[in-house]
This record gives structure tokens, C-alpha cells and sequence, in this order.
């Protein structure tokens, strides 16, 4: 008995303190999480997307204007493992396989300040946001994220690229 | 021969821990997406959790090594380890293929050698905490005390 109540304050103890650096650190971070998880904001129009920014961002777009960036050639990056990819990508798309190719390629085709778009699998997978926070770190400021990814994609029956067609 | 077998333990389950917040720590966006992974944290906590867990795996790994509040450490360790377990296996069972978001390798992915590897540690933590005697502490009880 007396080893569940020696366990219990000390584990108390220790969680407090734990909450107690997260809070400060985070408060004193220049790029602080916020503490409640919040849908990323989407846009809409097309002419905003295809401007320069100077501001790190990160917002959602719809398959509308995912096709639309198509037609324009704004660069995707496809978030899912290689194998994915090579069965089936969206036009302009290149892999995330090997992150420093991935972001040679972006430096040359757009640069820290202009849009590209990031996809993974469908809006459940999250590893497309978790790419977009990675290349944000890495300073690219303009990252848009399609989140109905490749099944919204191809359930559109949109133009799909193969890796035996390239 | 015992005491030698609990300082092996914690050094062993405590670098780990402290190796795994490290990255963490530095950038809790991508730790919180990759909780939200997972998809079981409900109402946006995920971003609470990714701020405060990685702080909490580095304070009991340190704990555990320099022999401070151990009881508190490897139960915390103990509850931690079969929550990521809970955590893994529901997400194969609903046929997620995602990384662990483990802080150990990059694009680890979950899986059973995973659940093995938590196993094993849990049973090494629940056989810690159940020690009448631990050794190698920073403030050793004196015999009055014990």
C-alpha cells in the first residue's frame, strides 16, 4: 500500500513539473504552439494563392483550386511513402522520399516565397500538415495543403500520372 | 547482482527516453501531427499533449538515471509505454500505415516490433517498481529511514 501512494505523489509531482517547463517554454518560444489544435484556414481564390507571400503560412485548399494550380503548374509534393507515388501521382507532383532532393527541387522551381501544395493519401492521413510544418522550418513561407489528397483526386477522375508514363 | 540489473534497466530505459524528447522538444507542431495520426485524441488536445509529454519523457528519464523519485519515474514510464501500446494497436487494427512519432528514428514506422519493444520495457519497469530496495540513488535512505 505504501508503494502505490509513494508512487502516486511522485508521479504527481513530476507531472507538475513537467506542466510547469511546457507551459514556460512555450510561452517563451518564438514560434509558441497554440494549446488547443485548430483546423488550418482555407482559401478560396486562386489570384491570392498565386501571389508571393513574405509570411510563413500554412492554409487548406479545395480540389477546385488543387485542379486549377494543375493547369497552372504550380508544383506539387506528394506526401505518402515511394511506393504510392510511383503507383500513381497528381501531374507536377514529386515525391517527399528524399527530403533534401525535395527541397533542391523547390529551391530551384519556386523558391522560399512562392505557392506549391503538399497532399498525402485522403484528409484522415496528416502526414501531408506534417510535411508542410517540416518545409515551413526549412523557411518556405507559401505552402498550401490539399487535404481530400489522392482519393478526393482520383475519385474526381482527374488526370493522374504513372511512373511508366514519365 | 540485482542492484547492478536495476541500474542497467534505467540507464538503458532512461537514455531512451531523454534521447526520444529531444526532438520533441524542439518542434512540437510536427510531434502534435503526428499524435493527431493516431486519430484518437478528441477536441484539438493533441498540441496540449505534444507541449507537455516531451517534458515530461525527459524529467523521468533523468529520474531514472541519477535515482531520483524512481518509484514515481518507472510508474510513469510503465503507464506511458502500455498507453503507446493501446495507441499502436488501434491504429493497425483500423488499418492506419503511419509513423510512431516514437523521437527515436525518423519515418519509424508502427508496427510490432514496436509492440515488442514497448513490451519489453514495461515489464522491465513493472519489475523496477516492485523492488523492495533501489539502488544507486541520488539520496540514499539511511538505515533509520528504511
Amino acid at each position: 500500500m505504501k508503494i502505490v501512494q509513494k508512487i502516486w505523489t511522485q508521479g504527481f509531482i513530476l507531472l507538475i513539473l513537467s506542466i510547469f517547463i511546457g507551459v514556460t517554454i512555450n510561452l517563451s518560444r518564438k514560434d509558441s504552439v497554440p494549446w488547443l489544435d485548430q483546423p488550418l484556414p482555407e482559401v478560396n481564390e486562386l489570384e491570392l494563392i498565386l501571389q508571393p507571400v513574405y509570411e510563413p503560412f500554412i492554409k487548406n485548399i479545395s480540389i477546385e483550386i488543387a485542379e486549377q494550380l494543375v493547369e497552372k503548374n504550380i508544383p506539387f509534393v506528394d506526401a505518402r511513402d515511394d511506393e504510392y507515388y510511383r503507383e500513381g501521382h497528381i501531374p507536377n507532383a514529386v515525391s517527399s522520399s528524399d527530403f533534401l532532393r525535395l527541397t533542391e527541387y523547390l529551391d530551384i522551381s519556386v523558391g522560399l516565397f512562392d505557392p506549391f501544395v503538399v497532399y498525402c493519401s485522403d484528409d484522415d492521413c496528416g502526414s501531408s500538415e506534417e510535411l508542410a510544418i517540416q518545409l515551413q522550418a526549412e523557411g518556405y513561407m507559401n505552402i498550401y495543403v490539399f487535404k481530400g489528397g489522392w482519393k478526393e483526386w482520383n475519385k474526381a477522375g482527374l488526370p493522374i500520372v504513372m511512373d511508366s508514363n514519365e | 547482482m540485482n542492484k547492478y540489473i536495476q541500474l542497467v534497466i534505467r540507464i538503458i530505459v532512461g537514455g531512451l527516453f531523454i534521447y526520444a524528447s529531444i526532438d520533441k522538444i524542439s518542434d512540437p507542431a510536427t510531434f502534435a501531427k503526428q499524435i493527431n495520426n493516431y486519430h484518437i485524441i478528441p477536441f484539438g488536445l493533441e498540441n496540449t499533449i505534444a507541449l507537455v509529454l516531451p517534458w515530461l519523457e525527459i524529467i523521468i528519464g533523468i529520474c531514472l538515471i541519477i535515482g531520483v523519485y524512481v518509484e514515481g519515474a518507472s510508474g510513469w514510464i510503465l503507464l506511458l509505454l502500455i498507453s503507446f501500446i493501446i495507441f499502436m494497436v488501434q491504429a493497425i487494427m483500423r488499418g492506419y500505415n503511419i509513423e510512431c512519432g516514437c523521437g527515436l528514428k525518423e519515418g519509424q514506422m508502427i508496427g510490432l516490433k514496436k509492440i515488442l519493444e514497448n513490451t519489453i520495457m514495461s515489464i522491465s519497469m513493472f519489475w523496477l517498481m516492485i523492488q523492495p530496495k533501489i539502488y544507486f540513488t541520488l539520496f540514499p535512505k539511511t538505515g533509520l529511514e528504511e
